[in-house]
């Protein structure tokens, strides 16, 4: 199941300078894991010491905000777009 | 005598390249990531140390300071390993409060690399150290200073447990040295199996903590090549190795003294830097742990020839500069004559090719500046 991920700006560098990266899974927490296994730089970002995806990565997936915790469980389909962002801080 | 600069600063690092020391161009990498430390390796090739509350810690590597690559490993802690509760306050903020409740211990900064032996050390907070034998590619730890016998002793300073501080013997490749604020400064002779506290001279800054560790230790330089002897700068004063830090003496005579939040009465200050060919040494005095800024605003860097007695440089340095210089931000760039430079809190780069004597701001309007090294090239 190919899913496009959309990455932040400060990330796409990591993967040299891609907007959207295509990755597989049927969960939003399948498909960063397959991301972070076939792009080992990226892994570094997305998850912690702890093997739990950074808290606060926020996924928008079908119009939703998805957070970190709830990634696992947050179903997916073929052809589906994914935005991997963050947390909104500051005024 | 060219020369380039990686300057570590919150949204990235200044690549400040000069040919004759005068004239210097300015670019910018690594736009968006906080830049905290950057070493050069014995083959060329520059790494740089990043961080991001959002998205972790990672070190990229370039071989023209033009096109970095990130690498695929950087220093992590182990998923059992356990965290100390009161750096965790200080850094929670950057946690949004979540994450470090957990109680585990992680890498929230590089403080400092260091090349040596053929190998890469990393500095880090939660304080550790970890080490590369190839070219970052993958970290270990160094479990006998990670899991030092004295850690549960450790506090942090204001900024966190962070080590921050990497020396070695050239000479001897089981000598190294590590700084930590505020756990003190510590040697290993049996490389890295087992560290010994190296404070004996320096009072500590925490009142709670044995005599042996509790020091707050800003910065301290060595030349690997005289390695025994050591300058440091301390919360508490600036002070002198003979014997590889087994013993330590103030050496102030010449800095501006003031009060500290608790009423001694020392130098005060962060960067303490070396300059091999003459053995002069450097630091910035600041005006006590209140204030942070140069005493009545004139930025001056002080340096000691005879590593007695210190004098002041002020000769192209502003009279109206309230910021900090931090603790990594000055560099030596061991050319002939010495070329020293250091950054401030307010994004300016200064820069002299006289071991002191003038200098002029070769960059302002950057970010707080982090972290400054410099590159002969």
């Amino acid at each position: 199941m190919s899913v496009h991920v959309q990455l932040p700006p400060i990330l796409r560098p990591v993967m040299g300078g891609a907007r959207v990266v295509e990755s597989e899974g049927n969960s939003i927490g399948a498909v960063v894991a397959h991301l972070a296994k076939t792009h080992p730089a990226i892994g570094l970002h997305l998850f912690d010491e702890t093997g739990a995806i950074r808290r606060n990565i926020v996924f928008l997936h079908a119009g939703q905000a998805i957070r970190a915790s709830e990634a696992k469980d947050r179903r997916v389909s073929d052809g589906d777009e994914i935005v991997l962002t963050n947390a909104l801080a500051g005024g | 005598m060219s020369v380039a600069l990686v300057v570590g600063t919150p949204k990235g690092a200044a690549i400040m390249t000069s040919k004759d020391r005068k004239t210097w161009t300015q670019d910018f990498v690594l736009q968006g990531w906080p830049v905290t430390a950057s070493v050069r390796d014995d083959k060329g090739r520059v790494y740089a140390a990043v961080n991001s509350p959002n998205y972790g810690v990672a070190l990229f590597a370039s071989d023209d300071l033009k096109e970095w690559k990130q690498l695929e490993s950087a220093p992590r802690y182990a998923p059992e390993d356990r965290g100390n509760p009161e750096h965790h306050r200080i850094v929670s903020q950057l946690d949004f409060g979540g994450l470090l409740k957990g109680g585990g211990r992680f890498v929230d900064q590089i403080w400092t690399l260091h090349a040596a032996h053929g190998a890469l050390y990393a500095g880090v907070s939660e304080a550790g150290l970890f080490m590369s034998r190839d070219r970052g590619q993958s970290w270990q730890p160094v479990k006998g200073f990670n899991e030092h016998p004295s850690r549960s002793t450790w506090v942090p300073g204001f900024g966190g447990l962070g080590a921050h501080t990497i020396l070695s013997d050239a000479k001897n490749p089981n000598r190294m040295w590590v700084g930590i604020s505020a756990a003190g400064f510590f040697r290993t002779d049996d490389g890295g199996k087992t560290w010994e506290p190296k404070n004996k001279g320096v009072n500590p800054a925490v009142d709670a903590a044995p005599a042996t560790t509790g020091q707050c230790v800003h910065h301290v330089a060595n030349d690997p090549e005289r390695a025994s002897t050591l300058f440091r700068q301390e919360h508490r004063g600036v002070h002198r190795s003979d014997d590889g830090g087994d013993t330590w003496r103030v050496l102030e005579d010449g800095l501006p003294v003031g009060e500290l939040s608790d009423g001694h009465r020392c130098s005060f200050g962060f960067p303490i830097v070396l300059d091999r060919k003459s053995g002069f040494a450097f630091v910035v005095p600041l005006d006590g742990d209140n204030f942070r800024f140069p005493r009545g605003g004139q930025l001056a860097v002080y340096r000691t020839k005879d590593g007695e007695r210190w004098h002041a440089l002020r000769n192209g340095l502003p009279a109206n500069s309230y910021s900090a210089v931090l603790r990594g931000s000055m560099a030596a760039d061991q050319l002939d004559p010495g070329g020293i430079y250091f950054g401030n809190a307010s994004g300016s780069i200064f820069a002299s090719n006289d071991l002191g004597e003038s200098w002029q701001e070769i960059a302002r309007g950057l970010p707080r500046i982090y972290s400054v090294e410099a590159y002969a090239t």
